[in-house]
C-alpha cells in the first residue's frame, strides 16, 4: 500500500471512530455505533480491496470477499473482531491471488483491526466442520462486501442450504452442546455480580445463538432463508429486541470506557453505566437499580434462549427421549408432563390459588420446565389469584409445600420470575436480582438464597459428595420446612444497605412468621436459625480443638435439634457463596464443629443445671406468660438440667409445672398428645427404683416403637420422663377410647396393681421381623465428660422393648438413671445415660460387669 | 531473597494477616492445608461412629522477601500466633535465587 493511501485510511478510520465514540457519548445508543462501525469497516475494506485485489469491486473473477459472524450481522462493536472470509471457486483464483490477499490482510491489521481472515474454497464450505463448528454457524450471517457475485450467491442459495440440510440435526447439536457448556461453566444462572455480558447466560451470545436457532428451524421448515426471529415465540420478540438494544449499548459503553473488547460488567462498570443512564435511566444514578434492570434484560434473552434450545434442538439419544417419556408418566389430572414441560389439563382452574400453587409444587416435586404456554396462562392468572388476598397461614400452607419438594429452588426461581413468589412472601421482592458488592459472593442475593435451598435438598446420605456426616443430618431434622424457610429469610436484610443484615433479616423474618401465624416454637426455631446464622462459620475461624471454642458454641445453640439444624443452614450458605466456597476442607471443619458441639451437648447435660440465682430468658418468657406460677416454678426447675429449658417450648414447661402440682392428689400425672404422626407422651412422677425401665417397659407391652426419649429430674426428686414413639398396631390413632385406658396403665404397673412382664412379653414375640440394616452394638463409658456422673452410650440395633431391657439392666445392676437422652437413627438406636451408684460415678469393675449383663442381654 | 512458610493454626489467621500488614507486607499466599507435627490428633466418637482426628486443619502461609525484612517479619509472626501450646505451627525459611514479575518481566526483589 502506498503511504499516502495508508494515511488516508488510517485517517478515516480514526476520525470515524473518534465520530462514533463522540456520537454515542451523546446518544448513548449502541445499535447507531454497530451500524457506523461495520459501514467505515465497509469503506475500508472496498478501499483495500481496489487497490490489492481488483480495482472493479464486482469484478466475477471466482474471488469473493465476505462478512461472516457479528461483521456480516452488521453489528460490529467499537473493539470487537472483524471476520472475514475470502471465498474462492477452487484452488487456482486462491492461489493466484495469495499475495493480495495477505498484503491486504496486512493493512487491516496496520490499522490496528482485530482481524480474523480465512481463506476457503467453495467446496470447503460444503462440510460440516466438526473440529470447529463456529465456522459453519459464522456462514449463517455472511454477507457479500466485494467481487465475484455469482460466487457469493451459490454460496448463500445453495452450499449453505444444502450443507444444513444434509447436517441440520449434527450441526444444531454441535451449537446446543458448545452453548449448553457456556451455561454451564457460568453456573447456569444469569445473577453474576459481574457478569460478561458476551458470553455469561442471558448476555449477547444468547441473542445470537436463539437467531441461529431460528435460522436453523427456518431451514427445517421451508428448505430455504427465514429471518433469524422468524421462530422466535410472538411474547418474547419485542421483549428481545428490546433487551438486546440494551445489552448492545452497554457493551459500546464497557469497550469505549477499557479501550478494548472487555465485556466485563465489574462493579466499577456497574456504577459509572449507572451514573451515565447507559440504557435505562429510571433509577437515577444508583448501580443496584440499574442492575435490577441489568438482570431483567438478561432473564428475556436467557428464557429466550432456553425456548429456542427445547424447541428446536431434538433429543439427543434414544435414551434421553425414553427419559423424556418415562416423565410423561409423571402426568396428572391437573398437569400433563410433554418432553420435560409441564401443560396445563384445565387452564381455567388456574385462577383458584390451590391450583395456581400446585403448578409450582408438581415443578418442586419432578424438576420440570413450564411450557411457554403455561408460562403465559400463569401471568393471565395472577391478578385474578392476587385479588383473593390469601390468608397468612394460607400462604405458609402453601410455600411450605413447595419448599419441602427435592426441586423447591428450581419453584422458586420460575415463581420470581413470573411473579408468584411475591403472593407467598412480598418480603422477598426487597432482595430480587440485588447486588452485594462482596469479594467472595458471586451471585445476587436472591440466587444465592436458591443456592442455599438446592444445597440442603442436594444433601443426602447416599450422594458421595464428600460432605460425610453431614448428609445423615438431613436425614434426622424433623422441620426441613423451617430450614428452608429460614433460607429464604436469613438474608432478606441486606435489602436497604444495612450495616447489620443479620438483626434486619431477623426483624422481617418475625415479621414473616406473625403473618404465617407459626406457632410460638416454630416462630422460635425460624428466629434462632437467622440470628445465630453466622455463628457456626465463627466457630470455624477459632480453634475448634480448644474446648472453650465449643462449649461456648454450645451454651448459645442449646439443644442438639437446634444445632443440627443450624450446622445444616451454615453448610447451605457457605455452598451457595460461589462454586468453591465450601472446599473440602472447609466441609470437613464444619463437620467436626458439629460433632464436637453435639458430643458435648449430649455429655454435660448433668453438670449444667438450672439454679434460679441464674437468669434465663426462657425462664423469664414463662414468668411473663404466666406469672400466677410463682414459686412454683422456680421449685420445679430447681436442679433441672439447662438442656431441659432448651428442648421444651415455654407452654410445654407451663403445663408441666401445673402436671407437677397435682402429685399430691395422683403421684403419676401422665399427658399424651399426637405429633406430627407420632405420639408424644410425658410422665411426671416422684424418682423411685427402675423407673425409666418401667415407662420404657409399659410402651413397649403397648406395642409401641420409642424414637425418642429424655429423662430428667431436679432436686426434689420430681422426674420428668418424654417419650415420642410410634404407634404400629394403630391401638391409639383407631381408638381414641383407649388414651385414658393407655395413660391409667402407667400408673397402675407403677403402684404394683399390674404386672409388667406378662405384657411386654407378649408384644415383644408378636413382632419379630428381622432387620434392614445390621448394627453393630457399641457400649462406651466416659469418666471424664461430668463431673458427677459415668457417662454410658449405648449404640445397637433397634428392637422392640429395647430400651426397657437396657433400663432393666442398668437397674439390675444397681445403677440409678440421672438422665437419659434416646434417639432412633433408621434401625440405630443411640442412647446416652447419665449413671451413678449410691451416689458416686461406676468403679471401673462396676463399668465391667454392666457392659458383660449388657452384652449377654442384648445378645439374647 | 528468602522464601518463607508458616504453617499456624487457622484461628491464627486473622491475627497474623494484621500484624503483617502493620509492618507493610500486604502480599502473601494463604493455603488450606491438614497435617500433624507433634500434635497427633485424636479419635472421636458420633453416634457410635469413629471419627479420627489425625489430620488436623491448619493454614499455611507463603511469602517471599527481601533479606532485610525476614527478622522482622518472623517477629510479627511469632507475636501473632505465639500460644506456647503444641499445635502452634512451624515457620521454615529457605533461600530464593530469583523472582520474575510475569507483567513486565522485573526481576530480583524490585518484582516482589
Amino acid at each position: 500500500m502506498t503511504s499516502g493511501l495508508a494515511q488516508s485510511l488510517k485517517a478515516e478510520y480514526l476520525a470515524g471512530s473518534e465520530r462514533l465514540r463522540l456520537e454515542f457519548e451523546q446518544t448513548r445508543s449502541g445499535r447507531s455505533v454497530l451500524q457506523g462501525r461495520t459501514a467505515l469497516v465497509d469503506s475500508l475494506t472496498h478501499q483495500l480491496w481496489r487497490h490489492h485485489i481488483d480495482p472493479d469491486l464486482s469484478a466475477a473473477n471466482g474471488l469473493a470477499l465476505v462478512a461472516i459472524g457479528g461483521y456480516g450481522r452488521g453489528v460490529l462493536a467499537p473493539y470487537s473482531d472483524v471476520d472475514l472470509l475470502f471465498l474462492t471457486d477452487g484452488p487456482a483464483p486462491a492461489a493466484a491471488a495469495k499475495d493480495a490477499i495477505r498484503a491486504m490482510c496486512q493493512d487491516l491489521w496496520d490499522l490496528r483491526l482485530k482481524l480474523s481472515p480465512t481463506t476457503r474454497p467453495l467446496e470447503d464450505c460444503d462440510r460440516l466442520h466438526r473440529d470447529n463448528p463456529e465456522f459453519n454457524i459464522s456462514l449463517l450471517d455472511c454477507r457479500i462486501l466485494a467481487g465475484d457475485f455469482g460466487l457469493f450467491r451459490r454460496l448463500h442459495d445453495q452450499v449453505i442450504p444444502r450443507s444444513v440440510l444434509r447436517d441440520w440435526q449434527e450441526l444444531v447439536l454441535l451449537l446446543a452442546e458448545v452453548n449448553e457448556a457456556r451455561h454451564h461453566q457460568a453456573g447456569d444462572t444469569i445473577f453474576h455480580l459481574e457478569p460478561n455480558i458476551k458470553d455469561a447466560p442471558g448476555g449477547l451470545r444468547d441473542y445470537n445463538v436463539s437467531c441461529w436457532l431460528s435460522i436453523l428451524n427456518g431451514f427445517s421448515r421451508t428448505q430455504n432463508w427465514t429471518e433469524a426471529f422468524d421462530s422466535f415465540p410472538a411474547s418474547l420478540r419485542d421483549r428481545a429486541q428490546e433487551a438486546k438494544d440494551f445489552l448492545v449499548s452497554v457493551r459500546c459503553f464497557l469497550h469505549y470506557r477499557a479501550g478494548r473488547d472487555d465485556n466485563q460488567l465489574n462493579w466499577e462498570a456497574q456504577q459509572a453505566a449507572a451514573e451515565a443512564h447507559i440504557g435505562y435511566d429510571g433509577g437515577g444514578a444508583d448501580a443496584a437499580e440499574w442492575m435490577r434492570y441489568y438482570y431483567r434484560q438478561a432473564r428475556v434473552l436467557n428464557r429466550l434462549f432456553a425456548t429456542m434450545m427445547d424447541e428446536v434442538v431434538p433429543a439427543r439419544s434414544s435414551l434421553f427421549q425414553q427419559f423424556q417419556n418415562w416423565r410423561a408418566r409423571l402426568s396428572t389430572d391437573e398437569f400433563s408432563c410433554v418432553n420435560g414441560r409441564v401443560f396445563l389439563q384445565q387452564p381455567s382452574a388456574l385462577v383458584l390459588p390451590e391450583n395456581f400453587f400446585n403448578c409450582f409444587e408438581f415443578v418442586a416435586q419432578h424438576g420440570l420446565k413450564l411450557a411457554a404456554s403455561t408460562d403465559l396462562r400463569i401471568e393471565q392468572a395472577l391478578p385474578t389469584v392476587a385479588a383473593k388476598n390469601l390468608s397468612g397461614p394460607e400462604r405458609w400452607a402453601a410455600l411450605r409445600r413447595i419448599l419441602l419438594r427435592p426441586h423447591a429452588a428450581r419453584a422458586l426461581r420460575i415463581m420470581q420470575e413470573l411473579g408468584a413468589l411475591g403472593l407467598l412472601l412480598p418480603e422477598f421482592r426487597a432482595v430480587e436480582s440485588l447486588v452485594i458488592r462482596d469479594y467472595y459472593h458471586r451471585y445476587t442475593v436472591d440466587e444465592h438464597t436458591f443456592r442455599a435451598i438446592d444445597a440442603v435438598h442436594n444433601l443426602h446420605p447416599e450422594k458421595k459428595n464428600g460432605n460425610r456426616g453431614l448428609g445423615n443430618l438431613v436425614e434426622e431434622i424433623e422441620r426441613l420446612d423451617l430450614l428452608a424457610l429460614a433460607l429464604l429469610l436469613h438474608d432478606v436484610g441486606k435489602a436497604g444497605n444495612n450495616e447489620d443484615h443479620v438483626s434486619a433479616s431477623l426483624e422481617v423474618a418475625m415479621k414473616v412468621c406473625h403473618t404465617f401465624e407459626l406457632p410460638p416454637e416454630d416462630e422460635e426455631m425460624v428466629c434462632f436459625l437467622i440470628a445465630y446464622h453466622l455463628d457456626l462459620s465463627a466457630a470455624m475461624r477459632r480453634d475448634i480443638f480448644d474446648p472453650e471454642t465449643i462449649q461456648s458454641l454450645a451454651r448459645r445453640v442449646g439443644s442438639p435439634d437446634r444445632l443440627k439444624m443450624l450446622a445444616l443452614l451454615t453448610y447451605a450458605d457457605i455452598s451457595a457463596v460461589n462454586p468453591t466456597s465450601l472446599s473440602p476442607w472447609k466441609a470437613e471443619n464444619l463437620w467436626r464443629v458439629y460433632f464436637l458441639t453435639a458430643n458435648y451437648l449430649n455429655r454435660s447435660v448433668d453438670d449444667d443445671r438450672f439454679h434460679s440465682a441464674a437468669e434465663d430468658e426462657q425462664v423469664a418468657r414463662i414468668r411473663l406468660l404466666k406469672p400466677q406460677l410463682g414459686r412454683r416454678l422456680r421449685d420445679f426447675l430447681e436442679g433441672l438440667p439447662q438442656r431441659y429449658l432448651r428442648i421444651h417450648a415455654a407452654d410445654e414447661i407451663i403445663q408441666h409445672v401445673e402436671m407437677a402440682s397435682q402429685l399430691h392428689s395422683n403421684t403419676v400425672q401422665t399427658h399424651l398428645k399426637r405429633l406430627r404422626g407420632d405420639f408424644s407422651l410425658t410422665v411426671i412422677t416422684h424418682d423411685r427404683p427402675a423407673l425409666f425401665a418401667t415407662l420404657a417397659g409399659v410402651l413397649a407391652g403397648w406395642g409401641m416403637n420409642i424414637l425418642k426419649a429424655d429423662a430428667f429430674s431436679n432436686d426434689s426428686g420430681v422426674v420428668v420422663d418424654s417419650f415420642i414413639f410410634t404407634d404400629h398396631f394403630h391401638t391409639l390413632e383407631m381408638n381414641v377410647q383407649e388414651w385414658a385406658r393407655f395413660q391409667t396403665s402407667f400408673t397402675d404397673v407403677l403402684s404394683g396393681a399390674v404386672p409388667l412382664e406378662k405384657l411386654a412379653r407378649k408384644r415383644v414375640s408378636a413382632n419379630g421381623k428381622s432387620p434392614k440394616v445390621k448394627v453393630e452394638t457399641v457400649l462406651n463409658f466416659d469418666q471424664n465428660s461430668s463431673s458427677h456422673s459415668t457417662i454410658f452410650e449405648v449404640v445397637a440395633q433397634d428392637r422392640p422393648g429395647l430400651l426397657h431391657r437396657i433400663a432393666a439392666v442398668l437397674s439390675e445392676c444397681g445403677c440409678n438413671i440421672e438422665v437419659a437422652l434416646i434417639d432412633t437413627e433408621g434401625e440405630m438406636a443411640i442412647d446416652t445415660f447419665y449413671l451413678r451408684i449410691a451416689g458416686r460415678k461406676l468403679a471401673s469393675e462396676e463399668c465391667a460387669q454392666l457392659k458383660a449383663a449388657l452384652e449377654m442381654e442384648l445378645d439374647s | 531473597m528468602t522464601k518463607l512458610e508458616a504453617v499456624i493454626q487457622p484461628s491464627k489467621l486473622d491475627a497474623v494477616k494484621e500484624a503483617l500488614l502493620a509492618i507493610g507486607i500486604d502480599g502473601l499466599t494463604v493455603l488450606e492445608v491438614r497435617g500433624h507435627g507433634r500434635q497427633k490428633g485424636h479419635t472421636e466418637f458420633y453416634r457410635g461412629r469413629e471419627y479420627s482426628v489425625d489430620l488436623l486443619p491448619k493454614i499455611k502461609l507463603e511469602i517471599v522477601l527481601r533479606d532485610e525484612t525476614v527478622d522482622d517479619v518472623v517477629k510479627a509472626i511469632l507475636g501473632a500466633s505465639q500460644t506456647g501450646k503444641i499445635g502452634d505451627g512451624k515457620i521454615f525459611l529457605s533461600r530464593i535465587d530469583e523472582a520474575i514479575r510475569i507483567r513486565n518481566e522485573e526481576r530480583g526483589s524490585d518484582a516482589l
